[in-house]
């Protein structure tokens, strides 16, 4: 994905490139052979945005879209989404769910590229690979999947500090030299981890910074030295590598947890821009 | 009850806040209520503690500013907001009355510019050691001037002065409020006059009368979260608001009978922390079991025992009354803090409010 780094953007974003999906749901199918497909978009297509998503999917050749519950099942109706859809989590109390308990998603595991095919020769279930992610903890990006998402946000103001001083709660971080830190309106309820601190880099321009000091329910720090930056300028925080940014795969290695954890966890303060 | 759902108790949040509103006097109490009051729902935690008394709101940022007044909040309730991003204009927020932070001269600028027929209210900040925004010592004197002739201009007002504390220690934050006092007395010099100074949040100001000034932000404290180490809700006199909970969507049953697996759809899509596994417990009928299955983007498993049946409610976190933990345990035990958990809460988890 080429994403232009305008400087235009007023707020935080997660660009979403619907383009990337097609491309992953052509590149998997290829890697299936003949079997049929069933595209996993619970969770809000793991937070890249449910109705989107299944809109975009409306075209390509897909057997069944599965979704986490009722309700987002009632979402993608409303939209107008045509492709049959299953709920893998049935309210207790709906008709009928005793009786005929989604059992074939639980025997279904979701495939990634690599895996063996399942045996059988049924649909196959695909999860975060769509989004050019993994579900593993510990997975390495697959170079036929193009990350989808990419999140960013405006440096919000700059200021010069002197060297030994303390950066964010806790002061955690503490600068080695004079030097301009900059804010950037990225926090843990925008979905940074607030285990991010002191271990996660971000692209400021053509270079990475890792965060300074802890991450706070709205902001995080960046210490670049001498490094020009203005008020406006664009941080990706994780996107497209082929771009310079860290990837989710980059966040979920430093964090112990799986790359489609940090998509699916955006907050839904973070508005989505799609791209197609 | 739903397949998932966050319960938030109005009467704990209105209890909370008038203790805590009770602890700081005669100092006042600011609610903060960004990040939608940290999951539990902006607005109705907005109204749940103004009709506690409460009559200043933090906001964050002017889009949350003005949805507190489209929603009825009235104009004689400070609603307070700092965090600007470069592209916005004020106009809207000066219309409806709202506070706003002032790190930096453009945000002056930008606030002159706003034509807006009435004054703003500006709360100047001052960066005390945090160094996330407020002006710096060397970018204050010019900013404190400038205010002060837009003020002569009728553009704005100086209502108030604050900064906001690192929590590093004691000694740490006490440097702080000593670079405050400075910088207001540096102010005063200049001419300006602040109604309102305020430095402290929930922690500090919750132990510290020295550092309560005129005016203490709290978000975490009022709904029953406690920001520091060693105590509980319960021996600070608060209550936590807010109970997750699901239902037991799956029983997969062990070849023994008495051992089963329950599938309970919330992930960490609905903000199940993914380090949760093996660290937390959950309760189900009175009864606490370690959360030791996988967690997945919509559900996690955990074994359980053959009193628990298909549809029961398990309980993540809540008050403690059904047996569950609290979200501060669960904080300790996933290591963060309660307020990353419940901001994190996904709006597809419907709340319901109790009265």
């Amino acid at each position: 994905m080429r994403v232009e780094l305008s400087p235009t953007v007023a707020t935080r974003e997660a660009l979403v490139d619907l383009g990337a999906v097609l491309v992953n749901l052509a590149a998997l199918r290829s890697m299936l052979g003949a079997r049929g497909v069933i595209v996993d978009l619970g969770g809000d297509a793991r937070g890249h945005g449910l109705v989107p998503v299944a809109q975009a999917l409306e075209g390509a050749p897909s057997a069944m879209i599965l979704v986490d519950d009722a309700e987002e099942r009632a979402t993608l109706a409303d939209a107008g989404v045509t492709l049959p859809i299953a709920v893998r989590y049935p309210d207790p109390d709906s008709p009928g769910s005793r009786d005929a308990p989604a059992h074939e998603w639980r025997a279904m595991p979701e495939y990634e590229p690599g895996d063996p095919l399942p045996s059988g020769i049924g649909p196959v279930r695909l999860g975060a690979a769509l989004y050019g992610l993994s579900a593993r903890v510990g997975a390495v990006p697959d170079a036929r999947l193009r990350p989808a998402l990419t999140l960013r946000a405006p440096v919000m103001s700059v200021k010069r500090v002197a060297a030994e001083e303390g950066v964010s709660y806790g002061y955690t971080y503490r600068t080695r030299r004079r030097t301009t830190l900059a804010l950037v309106p990225l926090g843990y309820a925008d979905g940074v981890d607030r285990a991010a601190g002191n271990l996660v880099e971000v692209l400021l321009g053509q270079t990475r910074f890792t965060i300074a000091g802890r991450v706070a329910m709205d902001a995080i720090t960046l210490d670049v030295g001498e490094h020009p930056v203005r008020v406006g300028d664009i941080v990706v925080a994780f996107g497209d590598p082929a771009g310079g940014a860290p990837s989710a795969f980059d966040w979920a290695a430093a964090l112990g947890v799986s790359a489609e954890s940090i998509a699916a966890r955006l907050g839904r303060r973070v508005p989505r821009r799609y791209l197609t | 009850m739903t397949l998932r759902e966050a319960v938030v108790d109005l009467g704990a949040v209105r209890h909370n806040a008038t203790a805590l509103a009770q602890r700081v006097a005669p100092a006042r109490l600011m609610v903060v209520v960004k990040a939608d009051a940290y999951g539990h729902g902006r607005v109705e935690i907005a109204r749940a503690v103004v009709a506690a008394g409460i009559r200043d709101l933090g906001a964050l940022d002017v889009e949350t500013a003005l949805a507190l007044r489209e929603a009825g909040i009235p104009r004689d309730v400070t609603v307070l907001a700092w965090h600007h991003g470069p592209g916005e204009h004020f106009g809207a927020a000066i219309d409806a009355g709202v506070a706003l932070g002032v790190s930096q001269l453009s945000e002056l600028e930008r606030i002159r510019s706003a034509s807006s027929a009435s004054a703003a209210s500006v709360h100047l900040k001052i960066d005390t050691g945090l160094h996330r925004n407020g002006a710096t010592e060397q970018d204050w004197p010019p900013l404190v001037v400038r205010a002060i002739e837009l003020q002569r201009e009728g553009i704005l007002r100086i209502d108030g002065v604050f900064t906001h504390i690192a929590e590093a220690s004691e000694d740490e934050d006490t440097a702080a409020m000593r670079r405050f006092e400075r910088a207001i007395a540096l102010a005063e010099s200049r001419g300006a006059a602040f109604a309102v100074r305020h430095l402290a949040a929930s922690s500090a100001g919750f132990r510290r009368a020295d550092v309560r000034f005129d005016m203490v932000r709290m978000g975490g404290h009022v709904w029953g979260i406690p920001s520091f180490d060693g105590i509980t809700p319960e021996e600070m006199g608060l209550v936590p608001a807010l109970t997750l909970t699901a239902r037991v969507t799956h029983l997969e049953i062990g070849s023994d009978d008495r051992v089963r697996r329950a599938e309970v759809p919330l992930g960490f899509v609905d903000g199940v922390p993914p380090n949760a596994r093996g660290r937390v417990e959950v309760a189900i009928r009175g009864r606490r079991y370690r959360l030791d299955g996988a967690i997945e983007h919509g559900a996690f498993t955990v074994t359980v025992d053959d009193v628990v049946e298909l549809g029961d409610p398990v309980t993540l976190f809540g008050p403690g009354s059904h047996g569950e933990q609290t979200v501060r345990q669960w904080g300790d035990l996933t290591g963060t803090l309660g307020d990353e958990i419940v901001a994190r809460i996904h709006p597809r988890v419907p709340r319901r409010y109790l009265p």
